[in-house]
């Protein structure tokens, strides 16, 4: 799919938007209890100004993650399916997966690998 | 043969989570003298995060106080690290440890916390005392 140039950046997340209507979330750096407070808000003000019906969170530039990260994708995934959208992760590095796996979250969100752009 | 200990460290600092980056990075610069691998030291990073956190959301309550980490390194390449709040300590340690388990209404945590710290390091024990403040302590032996 072609993408439109409209990448905004907000700190520790930018913010990419397909045709379609399909947001992309790039996350950047380390997630702990102290930085997701930030970037969900950010995520959160788009998805009340957009309601997009698929989003991708691109999590390839986290550098480090513990369970703060886990409750950031799990309370986005709540918000978005409770709307009826659909999410999706890619970029996920093994140390979160590690994350991810202990919580069975890997069965229940989507994991893609990354394309290269 | 008993283990020795051969090296130590004590850092206090004060109850935010501005210092949680800190705390990590310290423990993970100091357990770097043991040589562990990638793997071992993004173990230890997250382990440390996990429990400074808790001391901050749970043992403070997002209030003030003081944590202190306190971590061993020993001559059988293992590591001990203790962290220590002085809050209000945890009613039934057992269903804190369940996994999943969280007093988070938000949706926000998922509760994965002692869980995380358990899977992350070869031995965990939480002695907490309610009103009192809680120690976590982690073992790691390295490879």
């Amino acid at each position: 799919m072609e993408e439109k140039e409209a990448i905004l950046n907000y700190g520790s997340v930018s913010v990419r938007t397909q045709e379609g209507g399909e947001l992309i979330f790039c996350l950047r750096g380390e997630l702990d209890h102290h930085s997701v407070r930030e970037i969900r808000d950010t995520i959160d003000r788009k998805l009340i100004d957009y309601r997009p019906l698929s989003v991708t969170l691109d999590l390839s530039e986290v550098s480090f993650t513990d369970s703060a990260g886990l409750g950031l994708i799990l309370g986005r995934y709540t918000r978005i399916s409770g709307y009826g959208g659909s999410m999706k992760l890619t970029g996920v590095s093994e140390g979160f997966m590690k994350i991810l796996r202990l919580a069975g979250t890997d069965r229940l969100i989507p994991i893609e690998k990354k394309e290269k752009r | 043969m008993k283990k020795r200990m051969i090296n130590e460290m004590k850092l206090t600092f004060a109850s935010d989570s501005k210092n949680e980056s800190f705390a990590r990075g310290c423990v993970t610069a100091f357990s770097a003298q043991l040589d562990p691998d990638m793997e071992e030291l993004a173990d230890i990073r997250t382990a440390v995060s996990e429990a400074v956190t808790n001391s901050i959301i749970h043992g403070y309550r997002g209030g003030e106080g003081r944590i202190t980490v306190h971590a061993r390194l020993f001559d059988d390449r293992s590591i001990r690290i203790r962290v220590i709040d002085r809050g209000c300590g945890i009613e039934n340690i057992e269903q804190a440890m369940q996994p999943l388990f969280t007093t988070d209404r938000s949706g926000e945590r998922g509760g994965m916390g002692f869980a995380i710290m358990q899977s992350f390091s070869d031995r965990l024990d939480v002695s907490s005392r309610p009103g009192k403040g809680t120690t976590v302590t982690m073992q790691k032996k390295l490879k």
